[in-house]
């Protein structure tokens, strides 16, 4: 299959900024919407998804010449379903308070983690790394999954501030701490999936916004010129 | 091999691998980790669960059944209680005190750590005032045997006394127990 080149570090950036998987191609939505309930919950599952997709992407790029795009769809779903599935035992062994469904300031992350494997962002990913050499994989993979992390913890951040005026720790041992912004008025509607939408849909406008403004004065620079 | 073949086959590959990892981790880490955390033991019982309530009891096991060793047994029940926080050492004793001023008086300890953390009246033939001292105490809580509990009082001053033989025959006993 004929692979194009475009360099670890232009892969890297647009990955990472003019095709954030959020708020540009609207990868991982479903993860978007449920992980941005707390700051904390997007932050484990930016990470988690950032070392999935890295991985899966990393093992289609080095089976590329056995593949097909069928197969490297299949192949990447594969590789994340059993990297969260690991993740999950993981988690059951060493952090299970952190996890726990009994204690309401616990993560979701035994919901969340299994989304990861089937997660558009993945899949996609994983299928386009057969038309890439193995260094713009990388960069793309590592630019995407550092953006689709950023992204989640900015509209996390915002999410449960706005939501709760504050801001909840959970540590391993399941005790939380709370830092408090403010009391009195919240908009608890934006902890509702109608929340996460709507964010994802203000921060994508205004991430497009900033690219197209870029794209408009670039070709006014050079008329200047 | 054509690439359908290929394709298939580094599939099926990769999800024998991705079982086999995955099964792995099951038994090599997280079936342990889960086995070590859930104690031994029987069900809690509900005195038990009571008196322990702040600490989460998870199992217990009875070693000591004192109920018909006559009517001198200072120990009347022992079990090792296993608590959600599996660093302490944990014992549950329903204990009857020697004779006092009018009678005897049972009551539960909890012990953690060798010390007595909790106390529960039960029942008493005791006079009234060695009884209400004794359903109103809280002197043996933090008692680790190296004091006297003392009540002053014509006749009550003779039922923490014959309390406290029984409280340090509970940790004597525990201290002996792993």
């Amino acid at each position: 299959m004929e692979q194009t080149k475009k360099g670890f570090l232009a892969s890297f950036l647009d990955g990472l900024y003019f095709n954030n998987p959020v708020l540009s191609l609207f990868l991982g939505l479903t993860l978007a919407v449920l992980a941005t309930t707390r700051f904390q919950t997007a932050l484990c599952v930016g990470l988690l998804t950032l070392v999935i997709l890295f991985l899966s992407v990393l093992a289609v790029s080095l089976c590329h010449s056995f593949l097909n795009k069928i197969g490297a769809t299949i192949f990447a779903a594969i590789i994340s379903a059993c990297l969260s599935t690991l993740t999950v035992l993981l988690l059951v062994a060493y952090a299970p308070k952190l996890i726990d469904a009994d204690n309401e300031k616990a993560l979701a992350l035994l919901t969340l983690v299994p989304f990861i494997s089937v997660t558009s962002l993945v899949l996609v990913k994983g299928q386009e790394s057969l038309d890439h050499t193995l260094e713009d994989n990388l960069g793309d993979a590592l630019g995407s999954g550092i953006g689709f992390l950023l992204a989640l913890v900015v509209i996390g951040f915002v999410r449960e501030l706005l939501a709760t005026g504050s801001i909840t720790f959970t540590a391993l041992d399941g005790t939380a701490s709370t830092w408090t912004a403010w009391k009195g008025w919240t908009l608890s509607i934006l902890a509702q999936p109608f929340g996460g939408f709507f964010l994802v849909a203000i921060f994508s406008g205004i991430h497009l916004t900033i690219i197209e403004m870029k794209k408009h004065k670039a070709p006014v620079a050079e008329e200047a010129k | 091999m054509n690439s359908i073949g290929k394709t298939t086959l580094v599939c099926c590959l990769a999800a024998v691998a991705a079982v086999g990892v995955t099964v792995g981790v099951y038994y090599g880490v997280t079936a342990p980790a889960i086995a070590a955390r859930v104690p031994s033991g029987d069900a809690v019982t509900p005195e038990i669960a009571a008196l322990f309530a702040e600490d989460h009891p998870t199992g217990v096991t009875q070693f000591l059944d004192g109920s018909n060793d006559g009517s001198k047994a200072l120990l009347l029940s022992g079990y090792r209680v296993y608590l959600e926080d599996t660093s302490v050492k944990a014992f549950y004793y329903r204990c009857r005190s020697e004779q006092g001023f009018g009678g005897k008086v049972t009551f539960d300890i909890g012990i953690k750590n060798d010390v007595v953390a909790y106390y529960s009246f039960v029942k008493s033939t005791e006079d009234e005032q060695g009884t209400n001292w004794a359903r109103t105490t809280k002197d043996f809580i933090g008692y680790d045997g190296s004091y006297e509990v003392v009540a002053t009082g014509a006749t009550v001053e003779e039922t923490p006394g014959a309390m406290q033989s029984a409280v340090d025959a509970a940790l004597k006993d525990a201290k002996g127990r792993e």
